[in-house]
């Protein structure tokens, strides 16, 4: 039973104190300032959202353009400019900012029993340079130059030659900018897990959720710097005359496409096993079972994004590498499908053993699971390299992709949207309109991308901005089309359903669902402070040991483990979480805003070729760094 | 009752390190912690990102050498082999004066820190002075936009200096804050940075094992 | 078994494998592109088989090593929940095997798959005509 009111009037005492001690600064200055990771992780949900809206207005232009044959909805190069801006946005500006920034930020420290993130003022600096990167990344569109050579923008089409506007340059800045923030998410939410679990919560008492989120971490924090090399490459190749991929002068237009898939495959699982975690906490709630074969899962959440760091090349089979090298990413294909599996049947195995109850949550996890078996069917048939040659630039591979990413990755989040909207807000969402939601949306993405694979094998490539009559596509074009408009009905529907139960829902309580998680244990929504006291964790499922709960409430009432004598947290040991140190944290900062804004600045001049200025403004940020470490935790 | 036990501790054996400032204080908090704090930890996922950064540099070095029947290809200069050794040998000096510096912090001989930093500072510093003017001189006579070979040594070799420079900032940060004396958030500060020049000077060897490789073969 | 042997056996169960696996995987790849590629080929001669064999090969028999560890180590933990036992919280200094006997099975389950992808390896080595593009 949740902690949600005092047990004695001591207790209240040392509850009310915590909360002086941890509110933070009212009005529109406290969310400038904010290090709470929950306002950070509600900054990052918003964020994403329209910038969702952005994505998916591109992707319906597109669509619109090609519901007939030669329509002439907008022109080629603007066509160009969507593709490249709508896969951009939703991987980078969308996808990892929300499960990571906003989902991750938000939970991880409640479910690992924090009182925050490690370094609260980091966390702060990552949500305002995603901010000004999304602005930066969008002026380029305002200004006509958005990048337009596709979201893995091939050299030599993105060279300097071939594409001489600054809109590869915005391409390469923008992900490089915005590629900082996700590299400070990435750290913090690996630190974060190493050291601020509750004492106790060892390695094998930690939710899936979390090992999900260290996984998406490890991946990020290895696969980005392989990114940011090679749009370093690509802008000194524009702006500063080296030739890394100029053959004539000994460089390789293949180095981006092994650098840029070095990158890209591993990022592929970064998408999709926050979702995964997103999952794995959903199903044991609304089927009231522990999830089977817990290390397994575990394991394959850590295995999936791991052995996926050696399998890049099979993006490459069209590019005429020598088969024996093809071989060594063939076997590694071939196996990265087995954790996925292992996990899906866990997940079956779960809903099946337990009583589940198909509210919206689990129905949205349901067609995930669905989805995702139809993308993986479709990705382990690209292993055989002949059929991977044929359908290679075809809608084939469109289709698999969108089944996986919207499958795989969007309709987790937005069960985890409908999930833990009772304890963000406090209030239940409405059931009807949500599983309405769920059926439209999963109807609409079926008519979206089903006909893609068909009209893929009858060879219609990608990136077409429009096709000719009498080829036998237009029918399936019409149907996508129709299927991306009702997939934007069922989205504004489950918006509007999310919208009107903030204000008008009922009361949800601590804990509506019964789930297996510490966040259930505390208030909806959680106090400044996240936990009066400590909790103490004896297993995976800490809302589920009563002892344990009992026991928290004596120890508030007695003032063991509340740390209150500042803004307190304590840090563990990695591995068996053996307390080992009492920690002051940081509280509201400007210099992060301030920072993200300098920042901003320097990619400006950069990307206008104005290196001298943007020289001071990076000597600006070094001075707010100084700044930012003037002053200590305790002082 | 801090005779409680958390996670297979007694509550009264857990230090409230970031409270501790002084000498005795700050020893006191450091011993009786077990493992790292979590700046080491942050440290340690910066210097894995920038390990990652430099494999990609240094790998594509590579990759383009074997693309390249002649490497370095007519017109460009063999690499230099003894002055470029010999500075990298003066630049490990600094990761002993590093854990010595963090050694004595520890210990609470704050005297001995502040000496260490300030002597790293100086090698550090001639270091990077002279590497950079050596840098200009030679950039001058082989332009950077000869060849892909010219393009992966000097973008190598800048990104090298780059995270030189970056430690000197962190070093100059560290004397100004061990001069007004020692808390844990410095101590921890030092461990990390301390860290942090250990992966400089690997970083450094490497970068010049991958130039000179030029050279050979 | 002594616990502080038996965590021993549990990291070497859970990394060596993947270490394994990761050093012939990028090793084969590297070996692969200086036998086909042009300017390697004039340079290195190296003999795909041979080098392949063997790499792969030692490989294979660390990640059984590791393997044969993790399963020692589960066996001998056999008796403990996966993260359910007795709470470590009251009982100073005393620990117990959970989280190695947790480790145990997921590197059971992680070496099994690092084994059959370097046998898929090994068999694409004798399976194929080198350097033929693909």
């Amino acid at each position: 039973m949740a902690i949600a009111t005092p047990p004695t009037p001591t207790a209240a005492e040392r509850m009310h104190l915590l909360e002086t001690m941890w509110e933070g600064r009212p009005g529109i200055l406290g969310w400038f300032t904010t290090t709470d990771h929950k306002k950070i992780g509600l900054l990052y949900f918003w964020t994403t959202l329209l910038l969702f809206g952005a994505g998916g207005a591109e992707a319906l232009t597109m669509r619109t353009q090609l519901a007939v044959p030669n329509a002439h909805v907008v022109s080629p190069s603007t066509y160009d400019e969507l593709f490249s801006l709508h896969g951009i946005t939703m991987i980078f500006f969308f996808i990892i900012p929300m499960t990571t920034g906003a989902f991750g930020n938000y939970l991880l420290p409640l479910m690992i029993g924090a009182r925050d993130m490690a370094f609260p003022r980091m966390n702060a600096l990552s949500y305002w340079i995603f901010l000004w990167s999304g602005i930066f990344l969008y002026i380029s569109f305002a200004l006509g130059v958005a990048p337009n050579a596709g979201w893995f923008d091939y050299v030599p089409l993105a060279n300097g030659h071939y594409d001489p506007g600054r809109n590869i340059d915005f391409y390469c800045l923008a992900i490089i900018f915005n590629g900082i923030s996700s590299t400070l998410t990435a750290a913090q939410f690996i630190v974060t897990i190493f050291k601020s679990r509750a004492p106790g919560m060892s390695f094998n008492r930690m939710p899936l959720f979390c090992f999900a989120f260290l996984a998406a971490s490890a991946g990020l924090l290895f696969a980005l710097p392989l990114l940011t090399a090679d749009t370093i490459f690509l802008f000194l190749d524009r702006n500063v005359g080296t030739h890394f991929f100029d053959v004539a002068s000994g460089g390789s237009a293949f180095l981006w496409q092994h650098l840029f898939w070095m990158f890209g495959h591993p990022e592929v699982y970064i998408l999709i096993v926050p979702a995964f975690g997103i999952a794995t906490e959903i199903i044991p709630a609304f089927t009231q079972r522990r999830v089977t074969a817990f290390p397994l899962v575990a394991i394959a959440e850590l295995l999936v994004v791991f052995i996926g760091f050696g399998v890049w090349a099979h993006h490459m089979y069209a590019t005429g590498m020598a088969t024996i090298t093809a071989v060594f990413f063939g076997a590694a294909t071939a196996m990265v499908v087995i954790p996925s599996t292992i996990q899906v049947f866990a997940w079956c195995m779960t809903m099946i053993l337990g009583t589940a109850r198909f509210k919206t949550p689990l129905l949205f996890i349901a067609g995930f699971i669905f989805m995702f078996v139809m993308g993986g069917l479709t990705g382990i048939m690209f292993v055989a390299i002949p059929f991977d040659q044929a359908v290679t630039d075809t809608y084939f591979i469109i289709a698999h992709f969108h089944y996986i990413i919207f499958g795989a990755a969007v309709f987790p989040i937005f069960g985890g949207m409908y999930y833990w909207f009772p304890k963000v807000t406090g209030k239940l969402y409405f059931e009807l309109p949500g599983q309405i939601s769920f059926w439209i949306l999963f109807v609409g993405t079926n008519l979206l991308f089903f006909p893609m694979h068909i009209v893929g094998l009858l060879g219609m490539p990608r990136r077409q901005y429009t096709y000719p009559a009498n080829l036998g596509w237009e029918s399936y074009n019409l149907a996508e089309t129709i299927g991306g408009y009702i997939t934007a009905a069922g989205i504004l529907l489950l918006l509007g359903n999310l919208f009107v139960s903030y204000f008008r829902g009922e009361e949800a309580g601590p804990d509506p669902w019964h789930g297996a998680t510490l966040e259930w244990t505390t208030t909806s929504p959680p106090p400044p402070y996240n936990y009066a006291v400590i909790p103490k964790v004896s297993s995976a499922y800490a809302n589920w040991d009563e002892e344990d709960r009992a026991e928290d409430r004596r120890k508030l009432a007695t003032g063991v483990l509340v740390l209150q004598e500042g803004h307190e947290q304590v840090a563990v040991t990695p591995v068996d979480g053996t307390l080992d140190e009492i920690v002051e944290m940081p509280h509201d900062s400007p210099w992060p805003a301030l920072l993200g804004l300098s920042l901003f600045l320097v990619f400006s001049m950069l990307v206008i070729g104005k290196y001298g200025v943007a020289g001071c403004f990076a000597i600006g940020c070094v001075l707010s760094l100084f700044g930012w470490h003037s002053k200590e935790p305790q002082e | 009752m801090t005779d409680y036990i958390a996670g297979g501790r007694r509550l009264e054996d857990v230090p409230k390190t970031t409270k501790a400032t002084g000498v005795p204080a700050v020893q006191y908090a450091v011993a009786r912690r077990t493992g790292p704090p979590a700046a080491w930890w942050g440290m340690l996922m910066l210097i894995s990102s920038e390990g990652v950064l430099f494999a990609a540099m240094m790998g594509t070095f590579f990759y383009l050498r074997f693309n390249d029947p002649q490497w370095p290809p007519k017109g460009d200069p063999e690499p230099k082999f003894i002055i470029p050794l010999i500075m990298v040998a003066v630049l490990s000096t600094t990761s002993p004066m590093m854990q010595g510096a963090w050694r004595a912090a520890r210990e609470g001989r704050l005297m001995m820190v502040r000496g260490l930093l300030f002597l790293a500072l100086i090698v550090q510093s001639g270091y990077f002075a002279y590497e950079v003017t050596d840098f200009g001189h030679e950039i001058q006579k082989t332009p950077i936009s000869n060849d892909a070979y010219t393009s992966a040594h000097y973008v190598l070799l800048a990104a090298d200096h780059a995270h030189v420079f970056v430690g000197i900032l962190f070093n100059l940060w560290l004397i100004w804050k061990f001069s007004r004396g020692i808390t844990t958030y410095r101590a921890n500060a030092l461990q990390a940075i301390t860290l942090y020049w250990h992966f400089v000077v690997l970083l450094t060897w490497a970068v010049i094992g991958t130039i000179l490789s030029a050279a050979v073969g | 078994m002594k616990l502080e042997r038996l965590a021993v056996l549990q990291w070497v169960g859970l990394l060596v494998g993947a270490l394994a696996w990761t050093s012939v995987h990028l090793a084969g790849i590297g070996i692969s592109q200086a036998e086909c590629n042009a300017t390697g080929a004039a340079r290195w001669h190296m003999s795909n088989p041979a080098w392949e064999g063997t790499v792969l090969g030692v490989a294979a028999l660390c990640v059984v090593i590791a393997e044969v560890c993790a399963v020692t180590v589960f066996w001998r933990t056999r008796g403990f929940e996966f993260g359910d036992g007795p709470p470590e919280e009251g009982f100073e200094g005393e620990r117990k095997p959970t989280r190695i006997h947790f480790f145990s099975a997921a590197a059971v389950a992680s070496n099994a798959i690092f084994f059959m992808i370097i046998v898929l390896e090994i068999v694409g080595q004798f399976g194929n005509i080198a350097c033929r593009q693909s």
